[in-house]
């Protein structure tokens, strides 16, 4: 420990009694050492006395607390479980939708893929659904299996 | 208890943050929250605190940190520091007093978060072991570190006076 250090503990009383006795004596044998004490004691009480003006000028009134309490709390608890933001959760919804759409896709893809694989000649041979239901039916009711055996059947007459 | 608590400390805990962040509003809502985190404290474990008075300036230290790391991450940083506690009635002492708060900010603000925070601290009276209980630098170094601080601060200072 150097002697400012010292002498600082010494002027805020952190040492022990026999420490402090110690430094006493010191400062009795030295007239060196009293000079630094000086110093040392001379600086602490300017920046003491300087950062005082950081201080607000006028009295700070004391507001009564359970007034304040319940209204954040509640707001808290409302809006704000967990203490995530709205961003954040606006910022979760977009990566999860974004991940749904980029698994749809993929899925979609190998799909057709498998079923280009599995039968290839339904690529080669596609209907106009539309066209074909509006020649069988105006009512449309038909599902595409129903569609099919009457196109077969109306091509085999 | 609480009570007690907050009619003791609640001046300095809300002079402390008002030094650290220079806004009344800033100030004000910080020592609620603090209270708040208090009061939440006390009611579940309120063993785990320890020194009341470390406690609070730790939280409180804490959540000034957090407010102007949010300042500076907005680019909203108030260098008007006291500009809604000053006579407005007398401008020359205005603006010796604002001159001379500058200057103090300028050598405060040198400092590292940390060291800044501690000798706020030391301004307030705390003791060693509170200080250290508060910032979470050993007790045997105190002060050393007070010590660096304190003369860092005279040497700017006495600069700025020499120009």
């Amino acid at each position: 420990m150097n002697n400012e250090t010292r002498f600082l503990k010494y002027l805020d009383q952190q040492l022990t009694t026999k420490e402090m006795r110690a430094i006493e004596g010191d400062l009795m044998r030295e007239p060196g050492l009293k000079i630094l004490f000086e110093e040392v004691k001379k600086k602490r009480e300017l920046i003491l006395e300087t950062m005082e003006l950081l201080n607000p000028t006028e009295n700070i009134p004391v507001p009564p607390f359970s007034a304040k309490y319940p209204k954040k709390g509640h707001q808290r608890a409302m809006f704000m479980p967990l203490g995530i933001k709205i961003w954040q959760y606006a910022a979760g919804i977009a990566i999860l939708m974004a991940l749904a759409l980029s698994m749809w896709l993929l899925n979609k893809d190998k799909h057709d893929n498998l079923t280009a694989a599995l039968n290839p000649t339904a690529t080669v041979t596609k209907f106009d659904i539309e066209e074909l239901n509006n020649y069988i039916s105006p009512n449309r009711c038909w599902n595409q299996r129903q569609l099919v055996w009457t196109i077969i059947e109306n091509n085999q007459n | 208890m609480f009570d007690r608590l907050y009619k003791q400390h609640y001046n300095e805990i809300y002079k402390f943050c008002f030094r650290l962040l220079s806004s009344h509003d800033c100030a004000h809502d910080l020592t609620q929250e603090t209270y708040i985190k208090l009061f939440e404290r006390l009611n579940s474990d309120m063993h785990t605190i320890g020194n009341a008075r470390a406690w609070l300036y730790k939280v409180s230290s804490n959540l000034c940190l957090n407010r102007i790391k949010n300042r500076n991450r907005r680019n909203e940083i108030n260098n008007n520091l006291g500009a809604d506690d000053i006579d407005h009635s007398n401008p020359e002492s205005l603006l010796i007093r604002d001159e001379k708060v500058q200057m103090v900010l300028r050598a405060i603000n040198v400092l590292k978060q940390k060291n800044r925070i501690l000798i706020m601290m030391y301004q307030d009276g705390l003791s060693y072991t509170e200080m250290s209980e508060a910032t979470g630098i050993p007790v045997n170094s105190i002060g050393k570190t007070l010590w660096r601080s304190i003369d860092k601060i005279s040497t700017i200072l006495k600069t700025s006076d020499n120009e």
